[in-house]
C-alpha cells in the first residue's frame, strides 16, 4: 500500500475504542492513549489492521484484546506487544520503504505500549531483582589472588562455567554442583597450605612470642581476613567460630599463629559468604521510611562489590571498603569509577566483557582448515600464516582498542570507525600493513589506503564469525545485528525448508551473493535474511581467517542496505552508518550488554528507562566509552534494589534482550552453503 | 597493598600451579601417554552377596549421523553392521543396536528453533527444556541422576560426569537457549545441571589424589583430615546465611549445602576404606590438544572409576550437540555441524561418515578397556555394565529426533541380550529404554521422562 493509511480501517479502529471504552485510565492518559491508537492505525493499519495481519500481527485486534482484558500480565498477551515495542524502538517498523512516522508519532506509540501494556513507569523505575551470584572461575581466581597476594592461577582447576545471555556472570545459570563444592573445599585447603609454605601470607607485624599475645594477634588477623573475604563486616558469632578453627590449628601446630591464620583462610575460602555474592536483604536496606517507591539503594558494601566485580572481576580494595564503611560510596561513585577504570585491574573487565561480547575469547581456540581457506596446498599454511601469534594479536587488538577508548574516554563509536588500532609485527604482516615490527602490541594510526580500520575489519570479528573452511555472511550479519545493533532477527523456522532443488538449479559456479539470493526467494526465509545477509556480505572482502582477499576482492559486490533503509557501498560505509545514523542503536546495544554482564541477569523491558538514561547521558557528553560505563554504574538497576513491598508483587520478566542468536541455524546452509562449492 | 597481607616480592612471584600443589611433584608436559594395562592390578571390588555390581554409563555423540552408513541390514542376530560401525565388529556379541527410539521432546513443538540445544538437553532427561537464555532453567532430572540419587550412596562418588568440550563458545549457543542446555546432559534436578569435568588429570586427582606414589594417598588423606573442622564451620555458615535470603536465593544456597552434605557423607562412609591401589599416571597438565587422545583418556578415567568401584554411574560427552569441531586427525577440515547439514551432498555425507566412524573408534576403545578388566567372578567389567552410545539426532540435516542412533553395550550381569539388532518396528520413547535400565540398576521405577513403559526387548 502506497500511503500506509486506510481511512476505513482508521475509523473502525477509533470506534472500537470509543465503544469499548474499557480502559480504566485517568482522563489525560486515556486521551493520550486514544491519540496513540489513531497513530497506530495511521502507520501500521495498512499491513496490520482491518483484516490484514502480516507476520501474524493484527494491531487493531491486539488493542481490542488489550482493552477488554483486566490486565496484560500473562506472558502470551505481552509477547506480541513486546515485538511491536522492539520494532518501534529500533525503527525496524514501519519498513523503510513505507512512509516513516514523525518522531512524535513514534514516541506516542511507544509511550502507549510502555504505559498501558508493559506497565513501565518512567517516574518510578523498577530496578529488578538480582539473584545470588556464585563467583565464576575467573572471579574466584582473581579474588583469591587479591585476597592473599599469592600469585597463583587456579581458574584452570575449576570446570568451565555455564553461560546465559552470552555471559558467564548470570546468577541463575551459575549453579553450584557438588563437584564444584568439592573443588572449592579442596582448593581452599590447598591455598591455606600454600599460604604457609610460601611464607607470603603474613601480617605486617609478626606474631608476638607470648601465648596470650599470639592469640590476640590471631584474633585480629582473623577478623580482618574475614571482613575482606566476605566483603562486608562480619558478625561476632561467625568471628568466634572462625577464631576457634584458627585457634585449634595454631595449637595443633605447636602454637604457630601463621598456621592458625592459614586454617582460617581455608575456612573462609570454603564459606558460602566467600563463594556467593550475598547482598543485604531488602529488609536491612529499606531502613528508610516506607514510601511508594519501588526502588531503594543497595547498601554501600553491596555497591562496593557490584563495582569491583563489574570493573575488576574481583573483590573491593581497601579504598572501596573505607568508603563503604563510612557510608560514602554512593556519593563518591563517579570518582571511584574513574579510579577503577584507570587501575590495571580493569584489564580483567576488558578481557572478560569484550571476550564474551565480541567473542575474542574464542579467537585462539577456534579450529580452521587454513589450507582450504587460503586455497593452498602448503602443508604448514596454518602454522606459518595464521599462526598462534597472529591469533593472539587479533584477540589483543580488539581488547586493547576497547581498553584504550575506555581509559581515554573516547567515543564508543570509535570502536567502529576510528583509524587507530593496536598491532604488532606478526599481525601487521598478516594484514599487509608495513613498518610495524616486533612482538609488542602498540597503538598504530592506519594509513589512508589501508583496508583496515574499525572493529568490522578486525581479524577477531572476521574469524569468530566464520566456518572452519569459509566465510559465513549469515553468521557475520547475525553478529552485527545481535551484538552491535541490538536488533537480532526472530529465530528461524524450526524446519529448514528444502533447498536441495533450488541449489541444484543454481548456475554452475554461483557466487556467495547469488546463493544467498536464491535462499531468500523462499518467503519463509526472506524477511530475516534480508536483514542479515547484506550486512555479512559487506565483510566478504575478508576471508574466513580475516585476510583481505586482494585482487579477488575487486570482483565482490559488498553494497547493501540496512533494514532501516540506510544504504552502504562497502564495509567502511556500513561502519559509518552504524556509528552515524544508527548510533543510538549501537549505544543502546552496548549498554544492554554492559548491564547484562554487570547485573548478572537478562535485561528486561522494565529496564528500558535505565538504558535510555545511560545512552542519553552519554550522547549529551560526547559519547565516551567511560561515560557509558559510568552511566551503567550509576543506573537504577545497578545501584538500587526492589523494596520489600515492591518485591512481593513484582512483575514477571520480559526479555528486552530478545537474543535469539542462532549461530547454529544461521551457520551453514540453512543458508545457501548447501550449494556452495 | 594495605592491611595485613604483604604482596609477595616480585622476584619470587609466579608460584606455578606445580609449586602451588606442592604434593604434585614432577608432572608430564602434556606428552602423549599410554596407560598401563588396567588389569595389571587387582580389582578391589569384592564380589559381595549380590555378586558384582552393575554399572551404567552414557556416551554422547553430537549432530546425528550419516544414517545410511550407520544403519544395519537385517534384524535380530542375523544382521550386517553398517560401514560406520565396522570398528565395533570385534565386539559384535557385546552390544545390541536399537532402532526406533525417539525423543519427541527434542522436536520443535511450540518452541521453534534450537534443535541442537534440545538434542543434548533431552537425551538423558526425556523432558522438554524450557526455552530461556538464562532465567528459570528447567528441563528434567536425567536418568543417570535418578540412579545416582537411588543407589549412588553405595560408592565414594554417586556419579561421574565427564566432557571433552574443554573450550566453550562465547556468546549465545542455540536460538535463545542458555548454553547450560547445550553443554550438560546430566541434570541433578529439573533446574540444576551436574557440572562435567573436562580435564582428565583433574578427574584422576579427584578419584585417587594428587602427586605420585605414596604422596598421592597422603594428599587425599591430608585433604580429608583438614576437612572436618572446615565442614563444621561452613555448614554453620550456610545456616546463618540462609536466614537472610529470599526463596530464590535459598535454592542456590541449598545447592551448596547439598554439596557439603555429599562431602560429609563421603567422609563418614569411606574415610576408613582404603583407596584402591592405582598406579601413577603421567597425565598431561590440561586437556590434551589431540581430540582423539582426550576422548580416550576420558574413557580411561571412566573405566578406572568403574573398575575401582569409585562410582557405578557415569556420563561422557564426546561433544555437545551443535559442535562445529574439525577433525584434522582424519583429514576432515570442515566443521562437524556445518557438514551435518549435508543437503544430500555426497561429499559432505562422505565426510560425516568419516566423523561417525572416528567417534565409533573411540567407543570401540572404551569397550575394549571395559572388556579387558576382569571382575572377581571371572567375567569382564563390560559384562557387568550397560553402556549407551547415542546421539540426540538421527539425520542432522533435518534435525530428526526420531529413529535415533543408539547402541547398548554390555550384559548387565547376564540380564541383557547383546549380539542383536533390536528393531522396534514402530517408534518408542527413548525413555522406555531408561526405565528398563533403571530397573536393571535396582531402581524400582516404572516411569521416566515421557516413557510409556519398559523396553523389555533388550532383556535376555
Amino acid at each position: 500500500m502506497g500511503t500506509g493509511f486506510d481511512p476505513r480501517f482508521g475509523r473502525s479502529f477509533g470506534n472500537a475504542i470509543v465503544v469499548g471504552g474499557m480502559l480504566a485510565l485517568v482522563a489525560g492518559a486515556a486521551a493520550a492513549d486514544d491519540d496513540a491508537k489513531t497513530v497506530f492505525a495511521t502507520h501500521c493499519g495498512a499491513c496490520h489492521g482491518g483484516g490484514a495481519e502480516e507476520g501474524g500481527l493484527a494491531i487493531d485486534a491486539l488493542i481490542d484484546r488489550h482493552s477488554e482484558a483486566d490486565s496484560a500480565d500473562s506472558a502470551s498477551a505481552r509477547s506480541p506487544w513486546l515485538a511491536v515495542w522492539h520494532n518501534l524502538r529500533a525503527e525496524t517498523m514501519p519498513p523503510a520503504d513505507e512512509p516513516r512516522p514523525s518522531s512524535a508519532d513514534r514516541q506516542a506509540m511507544l509511550d502507549f505500549v510502555e504505559r498501558s501494556v508493559l506497565g513501565i513507569d518512567r517516574g518510578n523505575p523498577d530496578p529488578g531483582q538480582i539473584m545470588l551470584r556464585r563467583l565464576n572461575r575467573f572471579e574466584y581466581a582473581s579474588t583469591v589472588r587479591d585476597l592473599t597476594g599469592l600469585e597463583i592461577d587456579i581458574a584452570a582447576e575449576l570446570p568451565p562455567d555455564d553461560t546465559g545471555y552470552g555471559f558467564d556472570t548470570i546468577g541463575e545459570v551459575l549453579s553450584m554442583s557438588p563437584l564444584l563444592v568439592e573443588k572449592y573445599m579442596a582448593t581452599a585447603a590447598q591455598v591455606g597450605d600454600a599460604a604457609i609454605k610460601d611464607r607470603c601470607f603474613v601480617a605486617d607485624d609478626p606474631p608476638p612470642p607470648d601465648a596470650d599475645g599470639r592469640a590476640e594477634w590471631l584474633r585480629e588477623a582473623v577478623e580482618r581476613l574475614a571482613e575482606r573475604a566476605f566483603r562486608r563486616p562480619v558478625d561476632h558469632d561467625t568471628l568466634d567460630r572462625l577464631f576457634s578453627v584458627a585457634r585449634s590449628a595454631m595449637d595443633a601446630a605447636d602454637g604457630k599463629a601463621e598456621n592458625g591464620l592459614a586454617a582460617a583462610l581455608t575456612a573462609v575460602l570454603a564459606s558460602p559468604r566467600f563463594l556467593l555474592r550475598i547482598e543485604s536483604s531488602p529488609n536491612e536496606a529499606a531502613a528508610a521510611p516506607a514510601s511508594r517507591a519501588t526502588a531503594v539503594p543497595i547498601d554501600d558494601y553491596a555497591l562496593a562489590s557490584r563495582l569491583s566485580y563489574f570493573l575488576w572481576s574481583s573483590m573491593p580494595d581497601a579504598e572501596l571498603f573505607e568508603l563503604a564503611r563510612a557510608g560514602r560510596l554512593h556519593d563518591d561513585l563517579p570518582g571511584q569509577i574513574d579510579r577503577m577504570i584507570a587501575d590495571r585491574r580493569s584489564d580483567r573487565f576488558v578481557a572478560n566483557f569484550v571476550g564474551q561480547w565480541l567473542q575474542t575469547r574464542d579467537v585462539e581456540s577456534l579450529a580452521f582448515d587454513v589450507r582450504t581457506v587460503l586455497g593452498t596446498r602448503h602443508r604448514f599454511a596454518g602454522e606459518r600464516i595464521f599462526s598462534g601469534r597472529v591469533r593472539e594479536a587479533m584477540r589483543q587488538e580488539t581488547e586493547m582498542l576497547f581498553c584504550h577508548l575506555l581509559r581515554e574516554n573516547l567515543p564508543a563509536t570509535d570502536l567502529l570507525v576510528g583509524r587507530d588500532t593496536f598491532l604488532n609485527g606478526p599481525l601487521a604482516r598478516f594484514y599487509g600493513i608495513p613498518n610495524v615490527e616486533g612482538p609488542e602490541m602498540r597503538l598504530v594510526s592506519l594509513p589512508d589506503n589501508s583496508h583496515r580500520g574499525g572493529l568490522l575489519t578486525h581479524g577477531s570479528l572476521l574469524v569468530v564469525t566464520s566456518n572452519p573452511t569459509r566465510t559465513s555472511p549469515v553468521k557475520r550479519g547475525l553478529f552485527i545485528l545481535t551484538n552491535l545493533l541490538g536488533t537480532p532477527p526472530p529465530p528461524p523456522p524450526p524446519d529448514v525448508p528444502p533447498l536441495e532443488s533450488a541449489a541444484r538449479d543454481a548456475t554452475a559456479e554461483p557466487t556467495m551473493r547469488e546463493l544467498m539470493e536464491l535462499h531468500r526467494r523462499d518467503p519463509m526465509c526472506a524477511s530475516c535474511h534480508a536483514r542479515m545477509d547484506p550486512l555479512g556480505l559487506a565483510l566478504e572482502h575478508y576471508n574466513a581467517v580475516g585476510q583481505w582477499r586482494g585482487d579477488q576482492a575487486r570482483e565482490i559486490d559488498t553494497s547493501g542496505r540496512l533494514i532501516t533503509g540506510e544504504p552502504f557501498a562497502n564495509v567502511q560505509e556500513l561502519a559509518e552508518v552504524i556509528a552515524g545514523p544508527r548510533r543510538r542503536d549501537f549505544l543502546r546495544c552496548l549498554t544492554e550488554k554492559l548491564l547484562t554482564y554487570a547485573l548478572g541477569r537478562g535485561v528486561e523491558a522494565f529496564d528500558a528507562p535505565a538504558v535510555d538514561t545511560i545512552v542519553e547521558d552519554a550522547e549529551r557528553n560526547g559519547g565516551g566509552l567511560a561515560t557509558l560505563v559510568r552511566g551503567v554504574c550509576c543506573s537504577v538497576p545497578f545501584r538500587m534494589q526492589r523494596s520489600d513491598a515492591a518485591d512481593t508483587n513484582h512483575r514477571g520478566p520480559d526479555r528486552l534482550d530478545t537474543n535469539h542468536v542462532d549461530p547454529v541455524h544461521a551457520d551453514p546452509v540453512h543458508a545457501t552453503e548447501g550449494a556452495s562449492p | 597493598m594495605s592491611g595485613m597481607f604483604r604482596q609477595r616480592p616480585l622476584a619470587g612471584a609466579g608460584v606455578s600451579r606445580r609449586a602451588f600443589l606442592s604434593t604434585t611433584a614432577l608432572r608430564g608436559l602434556g606428552v602423549s601417554i599410554a596407560l598401563p594395562a588396567l588389569d595389571s592390578f587387582g580389582s578391589p571390588v569384592p564380589a559381595g552377596a549380590g555378586g558384582c555390581p552393575t554399572r551404567m554409563a552414557f556416551v554422547y555423540v553430537p549432530n546425528g549421523v550419516n544414517v545410511e552408513r550407520w544403519r544395519p541390514l537385517g534384524t535380530d542376530r542375523d544382521y550386517t553392521l553398517g560401514p560406520t560401525l565396522e570398528p565395533l565388529a570385534g565386539y559384535r556379541d557385546q552390544f545390541q543396536l536399537i532402532s526406533g527410539l525417539a525423543h519427541r521432546n527434542g522436536t520443535a513443538g511450540p518452541d521453534g528453533a534450537g534443535d541442537h540445544a534440545r538434542a543434548t538437553a533431552t537425551i538423558l532427561t526425556g523432558a522438554r527444556p524450557r526455552k530461556t537464555s538464562g532465567a528459570n532453567l528447567r528441563v528434567g532430572i536425567s536418568v543417570d541422576q535418578v540412579a545416582a540419587h537411588a543407589i549412588g550412596r553405595e560408592t565414594r562418588f554417586p556419579s561421574l560426569e565427564l566432557s571433552c568440550d574443554a573450550a566453550r563458545k562465547s556468546g549465545g549457543c542455540d536460538s535463545g537457549y542458555s548454553c547450560a542446555y547445550s553443554f550438560n546432559m546430566s541434570w541433578r534436578s529439573e533446574s540444576q545441571p551436574a557440572t562435567p569435568e573436562v580435564n582428565p588429570r583433574l578427574v584422576f586427582e579427584r578419584l585417587f589424589g594428587a602427586g605420585q606414589g605414596a604422596d598421592r594417598g597422603r594428599s587425599l588423606a591430608f585433604r580429608r583430615a583438614t576437612r572436618q573442622s572446615i565442614l563444621d564451620f561452613v555448614a554453620e555458615e550456610a545456616r546463618g546465611v540462609r536466614r537472610h535470603l529470599g526463596t530464590a536465593d535459598r535454592r542456590k544456597l541449598d545447592e551448596y549445602t547439598t554439596g557439603i552434605r555429599e562431602i560429609e557423607r563421603q567422609l563418614q562412609k569411606f574415610d576408613d576404606v582404603p583407596l584402591a591401589s592405582v598406579p601413577d599416571l603421567d597425565l598431561p597438565e590440561g586437556p590434551p590438544p589431540s581430540y582423539g587422545e582426550h576422548m580416550r583418556l576420558m574413557a580411561d578415567m571412566l573405566v578406572l572409576a568403574f573398575q575401582t568401584d569409585s562410582t557405578r554411574i557415569a556420563t561422557l560427552m564426546f561433544a555437545h550437540d551443535g559442535s562445529n569441531r574439525t577433525f584434522p586427525e582424519i583429514g576432515v577440515g570442515d566443521g562437524h555441524h556445518s557438514i551435518s547439514h549435508h543437503q544430500d551432498d555426497p561429499q559432505k555425507l562422505e565426510k560425516i561418515a568419516l566423523v561417525d566412524r572416528f567417534y565409533a573408534d573411540q567407543f570401540a576403545y572404551l569397550l575394549g578397556r571395559l572388556r579387558s578388566v576382569k571382575e572377581p567372578d571371572g567375567q569382564s567389567l563390560l559384562d557387568h555394565s550397560m553402556i549407551v552410545y547415542a546421539s540426540g539426532l538421527s539425520d542432522g540435516n533435518r534435525h530428526r529426533h526420531d529413529d535415533l542412533p543408539v547402541i547398548l553395550a554390555g550384559r548387565a550381569g547376564g540380564r541383557l541380550a547383546p549380539g542383536r539388532h533390536v528393531s522396534l518396528g514402530g517408534e518408542q520413547p527413548m525413555s522406555n529404554l531408561f526405565v528398563t535400565m533403571l530397573n536393571l540398576m535396582g531402581v524400582e521405577q516404572h516411569q521416566f521422562g515421557d516413557s510409556t513403559g519398559p523396553l523389555d526387548a533388550i532383556r535376555s
